[in-house]
């Protein structure tokens, strides 16, 4: 016997799944149909005040916008352009490049011939495992500008130029160096201005090196210089010492120094009206005390017309998060922030006890989106959210939670009703997210097939790449949305577990559908037709599936040939085996990337043991209808994997009928499919016995050539 | 069983081989203080480099690690692709910021981690042959792989690393079918992926193969519990 060698084979990541970013690749793209962590794009309507369905998961600087919103302050454009920035800012998974400041460095010192190319410049210091960045951009914007103001005052040939030039790379070369590298004093017959910038230079290269106390020193006596042009900035580098000292002195590892930054702290509040000096005050404030710099941001957060509302807000949320979300909040704001997020029991009463003091807006949707459908209170938060007005920016949130409970407690009618009226409503003014939501209510409350087809079809939110955070590119190419039309999660689960295929049938002929979505559920019920033996309707079928798989003709002709059902389904499953993209379900989501008649290479191909886990419901359908799907997803279910039903009907085809042409290539095709399709305990059993019936009895053909191993 | 291969692993081992057990320490803040360096080593994530628009731009571990001394450091570099086609600048840049760490004292070996698509191949087996030409040559250089990549892809036979960690954890709806598979004595056809393997410890982890070192992803930062918990579980599955 020939030696065999086992492989193990691998489907990669077939459906669509999200990505994960800790977990290894390949990527694929994905459709998004809700979000959880941001609102939808573009972000700047948000911040205009579109807020969808608001979600507790959300970051808080979203939710602190939603707040100011239902509050009735809303945001001038400067400010919504600020917020949008942040955004940006926070969500770019791509790290700044680091080098491009460096460019403008070594730009401007190329304006002079003959300088040595400097070693190259890398702006983050490592210290042990971890490292941080060391020289800012400023850094090198400054260098680049004095440079240039030198060179035009003295000329690019002077050699006090090309000596100033040669001490900044000194200086730069402590950005990453291990080892201090500290220019020298210049000499006493260099212009003043220059002799000047070598002490701001050394300076300067003490505070890289992480000589702190030196450079500070040095800054301090620079600061006393009155002839020199750096005296203004100064004093300012002078606490930069400090606070470097108090943050990284001691190791990145290291708990802040609040000693030394309380020492910056009281050097700053003495320079009101630097601005720098006072972004620096902010940036210690965070870091010594953030509960209190959080309570202190919050009456600027919510006055309108803020001038530092980026800074502000960047500087609030990154306080909350390390505060205890358990503790007593000392404000509204930052109170209604946590309570919202939270999921416990206690954060409903919370709620509650809020808006029935005061009645704010704020604390009724947090309220409303936490109530059980069996609260006592529901009731009357039902009746409240009924009575703001559709221009609110809570108003979908509030609707959306009212259909909830309306279905918690049975009253589905009130909810059909209240659902139609917000579907109606146009792409502008309901974001996808929102509008895929209100799809999913709505369609566990269908009424009929019709109904159920129409709200299982969403546009997704985006379709892309998720490189983490729920963000494409395409999402960030906003405004041109996707124009797929597809079914998530729950549309899926009810086509592939809850209809029976007669009903199925009727639901891959309608015109419903979308048509591509229509091809693709006729596809996944013909598989499925075939798999029941339900040889009446995939034989019926034939004439839609054709022009879906249009290379196929000799072999659909086959199907069609045969008067006898199950030669007819021989010739379905060898049409399948040619045809790996067949398979019995509809996904969620995005279709298979590969064409439906190529191998895929990342192993997607037929299908992989299915295991329903249905959360969904289909209220029409009789029992009768329930049972029967029941009984077939059973059905389908324990064919397993694709390649084992495959094999197995060859092998029981090929078993009566080793005069069929086809049985050799089949028999290949089936050892074929079992290694490059899902597997599971009992493949390799049917791998062997097509393996062993194709030697055993077509020994010399082409087929069992190309057939030496079984897998 | 396992606590003892590893401790006469660890008592026997040179300086320059790996413990049989290493914690993957990822991009977020790290304390390890706990870990026994005779038993246990630490791959931090070191570096990611982003090949983007035909340039590399690398950013380094920026969250605080604390190791004990004398633990055995590998530093991971992972590589994050635009999957647009790569070229010799990205090359040199790639293995300049690798090669940059290689040299560190700490540093007792590098690890590459990228999920080249097929296309890439080329390109990466190219810097990988650039880091072991230029990086210190009793340093071991080592790869993760896809488990696919260790089943019947040869592809990565003439690499010049010394292990290829074969990731068994996030494989998709086969991937319980190859636990099984490993179960049950198979093995994977790929040499270079039968020293070693790599688990989560929030997935069901195959069966301790003989010999194998594990290299072992938390989801969260990593306690002294959580350890104690994963050598645990290593150990049952060990046993007869």
């Amino acid at each position: 016997m020939k030696k065999v060698i086992l492989f193990l084979l691998l489907a990669m990541i077939p459906f669509a799944a999200p990505v994960n970013l800790d977990a290894c690749g390949p990527f694929f793209p994905v459709a998004i149909f809700a979000y959880s962590m941001h609102p939808d794009f573009p972000l700047a309507s948000f911040a205009a005040g579109n807020l969808g369905i608001l979600q507790p998961t959300y970051a808080r600087s979203y939710l602190y916008v939603a707040y100011r919103h239902m509050a009735g302050t809303g945001f001038d454009e400067v400010e919504q352009s600020d917020l949008t920035r942040l955004w940006e800012e926070r969500l770019n998974l791509m790290p700044v490049d680091s080098t491009e400041p460096v460019q403008e460095w070594l730009d401007a010192r190329s304006a002079v011939p003959g300088i040595p190319e400097p070693e190259s410049i890398d702006s983050y210091k490592l210290m042990d495992y971890v490292s941080f960045p060391n020289c800012t951009i400023d850094a090198f914007a400054s260098a680049a500008a004095t440079l240039k103001d030198r060179i035009q005052k003295f000329g690019a040939a002077n050699p006090d130029v090309r000596e100033w030039i040669l001490a900044q790379d000194q200086v730069f070369a402590n950005c990453a160096g291990e080892e201090p590298s500290i220019p020298e004093a210049a000499a006493a017959t260099v212009p003043a201005v220059l002799r000047a910038d070598r002490q701001y230079q050394i300076a300067a290269a003490y505070f890289y090196s992480g000589n702190y106390p030196e450079a500070r020193k040095r800054f301090q006596e620079i600061s006393a210089d009155a002839a020199s042009p750096w005296k203004g900035i100064a004093p300012y580098l002078a606490v930069r010492t400090l606070v470097r000292e108090g943050t990284v002195g001691a190791g990145i590892e290291e708990p802040p120094n609040t000693e030394v930054l309380r020492q910056a702290e009281q050097l700053l509040q003495k320079m009101p009206d630097d601005p720098a000096a006072q972004r620096l005050l902010a940036y210690v404030r965070v870091r010594i005390d953030p509960a209190a710099r959080a309570h202190e941001l919050v009456p600027a957060l919510l006055k309108s017309e803020s001038e530092t509302l980026y800074q502000d807000l960047w500087d609030y949320t990154v306080s909350l998060d390390k505060l205890s979300a358990n503790a007593p909040q000392p404000d509204e704001l930052t109170e209604w922030l946590f309570t919202f997020q939270s999921d416990s029991p206690e954060s409903f009463d919370a709620s509650l006890s809020k808006w029935k003091k005061g009645a704010a807006l704020p604390w009724l949707v947090s309220a409303i989106s936490k109530a059980p459908a069996s609260s006592p209170a529901a009731a009357d938060l039902i009746a409240a959210a009924e009575k703001i007005p559709g221009e609110s920016p809570a108003y979908f949130t509030l609707a959306y939670h009212t259909v909830r409970l309306f279905m918690g407690s049975g009253n589905n009618d009130a909810a059909r009703r209240k659902l139609d009226a917000l579907l109606s409503h146009s792409k502008a003014d309901l974001p996808a997210t929102a509008r895929n939501r209100f799809l999913a209510q709505r369609m566990a409350l269908a009424l009929n097939l019709d109904e159920l087809l129409q709200y299982a079809q969403r546009t997704p939110a985006t379709v892309g790449i998720d490189w983490g955070l729920e963000m494409t590119e395409e999402a960030q190419n906003y405004p041109v949305p996707p124009a797929a039309i597809l079914v998530d999660n729950d549309g899926a689960a009810v086509l592939n577990t809850l209809l029976p295929l007669d009903i199925l049938e009727k639901a891959a002929r309608s015109n419903v559908l979308d048509a591509a979505l229509r091809k693709r559920l006729m596809k996944a019920v013909w598989v499925r037709a075939v798999m029941l033996n339900r040889m009446d309707v995939a034989v019926r079928m034939v004439a839609d599936m054709q022009p879906l798989l249009p290379d196929a003709a000799p072999l659909w002709k086959a199907v069609l040939s045969e008067s006898d059902p199950q030669a007819a389904r021989f010739a379905a499953v060898f049409l399948m085996l040619n045809n790996p993209g067949l398979e019995p379900i509809m996904r969620s989501g995005l279709e298979r990337e590969t064409p439906a008649g190529e191998m895929d290479i990342y192993r997607d191909n037929w299908w992989c043991a299915i295991e329903w886990t249905p959360d969904v419901q289909a209220p029409f359908l009789d029992a009768a209808a329930r049972d029967t799907a029941t009984a077939e997803s059973a059905s389908i279910k324990d064919a397993g994997p694709g390649p084992n039903f495959l094999a197995a009907q060859v092998i029981q085809w090929a078993g009566a009928h080793l005069d069929d042409p086809r049985v050799p290539e089949a028999l290949h095709l089936s050892v074929r499919a079992t290694r490059y399709g899902c597997t599971d305990n009992a493949t390799t059993r049917y791998s062997k016995e097509a393996f062993q019936l194709l030697h055993k009895n077509f020994p010399r053909s082409e087929w069992a050539k190309k057939t030496p191993y079984y897998y | 069983m396992f606590i003892l291969m590893l401790m006469t692993a660890g008592a026997a081992c040179a300086a320059a081989e790996a413990p049989r057990l290493m914690l993957w320490a990822w991009e977020r803040p790290e304390d390890l203080r706990f870990v026994n360096p005779r038993t246990t080593g630490v791959a931090y994530l070191a570096k990611t480099l982003y090949l983007k628009e035909g340039r590399v731009i690398a950013r380094p571990r920026l969250q605080p690690l604390r190791i004990p001394p004398n633990t055995y450091v590998t530093a991971v570099f992972r590589i994050e692709s635009d999957a647009s086609a790569h070229n010799t600048v990205q090359s040199a840049a790639a293995a300049a910021a690798i090669l940059a760490l290689a040299e560190k004292k700490e540093v007792a070996a590098l690890q590459l981690d990228f999920d080249a698509a097929v296309s890439e191949r080329p390109f990466y087996a190219a810097l990988i042959s650039e880091v072991r030409r230029k990086s210190p040559p009793q340093k071991p250089l080592s790869v993760t792989a896809l488990a696919s990549w260790c089943l019947g892809d040869r592809w990565m036979s003439d690499l010049p690393v010394a292990e290829a960690v074969p990731m068994l954890f996030r494989m998709g709806p086969d991937g319980p079918q190859i636990l099984r598979n490993l179960a049950r004595g198979a093995d994977f056809s790929e040499t270079l992926c039968r020293g070693s393997m790599g688990i989560s410890t929030d997935e069901p982890a195959a069966p301790m193969l003989p010999g194998r070192r594990v290299y072992a992803f938390h989801p969260k930062p990593w306690t002294a519990d959580a350890v104690r918990r994963l050598i645990t579980a290593l150990e049952s599955r060990n046993s007869p």
